[in-house]
């Protein structure tokens, strides 16, 4: 049975100025079809160093969008009928890193109940590094978020 | 250890120092200790005197004797001098290499640890979480859900 998981890569990029954050977000299925080697599809080629480590052998992009949020502010990005991702970028460290809250909703499977958080976190990130949240099951998949800030 | 008391009298007539007294010359003839240590020292002297050999240096071997002289002077001090040098450059050299070790290695392992986790959490019921880090020092969340909950 193949495992199917949908993979997400999220970027955040730094714009010029302090109170605005630029938002690269991408969605990527990853699923194990038990290939000899891994595949990329044309988009998802761009991510086979964040991707290639994983333990799925076909990476196809799903969705992927740019835009900018600021500080304090949070961002939607829908990723499909299910699932839905937001982030709110905190502060910025004296150092250089960005604050994040990442937030992964999930609408239920069940008829008239509300939607719940799948992930919550809150990161301190550095710019131009990728991060990732993997979400998933044994064999459903995952839904991975990749958080680069260049 | 002599217990005359005209002890340090014979000491100064076998010097040939004048003393007051006269008879200090009979009385190291008749007094057993003072005779005795008198005749030490006279014996010393003699050993001394006779183990000195009298150098001369023939006028052929006045240069090669003169260079010798100024080669001792001119080398002692000299190896003396680059012995210490030495040491203190290695003692230097020593000291910086392990500054720069500490510094160097007290500074790597910060970097491997720059993306920080504050915290993870999930409202749905029977997921796990856990966090890993790469090498180089990006994060990966990962979630387990129990099947039938993700999609």
């Amino acid at each position: 049975m193949n495992s199917v998981a949908f993979l997400l890569v999220f970027f955040h990029a730094v714009s010029g100025a302090d109170d605005v954050v630029s938002i690269e977000v991408a969605a990527i299925k990853a699923t194990q079809e038990g290939r000899d080697e891994k595949f990329f599809d044309g988009k998802a080629a761009a991510y086979r160093a964040q991707l290639k480590d994983l333990d799925f052998d076909t990476f196809v992009v799903v969705k992927s969008s740019k835009g900018s949020g600021s500080f304090g502010k949070e961002a939607s990005f829908v990723i499909d009928d299910r699932h839905t991702l937001y982030l709110t970028p905190v502060d910025k460290q004296d150092d250089g890193r960005i604050k994040v809250k990442t937030r992964v909703e999930m609408k239920s499977s069940r008829p008239n109940q509300p939607p719940k958080n799948a992930l919550n976190t809150m990161m301190v990130v550095v710019p131009g590094e990728h991060q990732r949240f993997v979400l998933g099951g044994p064999d459903e998949g995952s839904l991975v978020i990749l958080a680069k800030l260049d | 250890m002599n217990t005359c008391k005209r002890f340090p009298e014979a000491e100064r007539f076998f010097d040939g120092i004048e003393v007051r007294n006269s008879d200090i010359s009979e009385h190291v003839s008749n007094c057993p200790e003072c005779g005795a240590y008198v005749a030490r020292l006279d014996a010393i002297r003699s050993a001394v005197a006779g183990g000195l050999a009298k150098g001369e240096i023939a006028d052929g071997q006045f240069n090669a004797f003169m260079s010798g002289v100024r080669g001792r002077i001119e080398t002692d001090p000299k190896s003396q001098r680059s012995f210490w040098a030495a040491s203190s450059l290695v003692a230097a050299s020593l000291l910086m290499a392990v500054s720069a070790f500490v510094i160097i290695s007290g500074g790597a392992p910060e970097a491997q640890a720059r993306t920080e986790v504050q915290f993870v959490e999930t409202d749905l019921e029977g997921a796990t979480t856990s966090v890993t880090y790469s090498e180089q020092g990006s994060a990966t969340v990962w979630l387990n859900v129990p099947d039938g909950e993700m999609w």
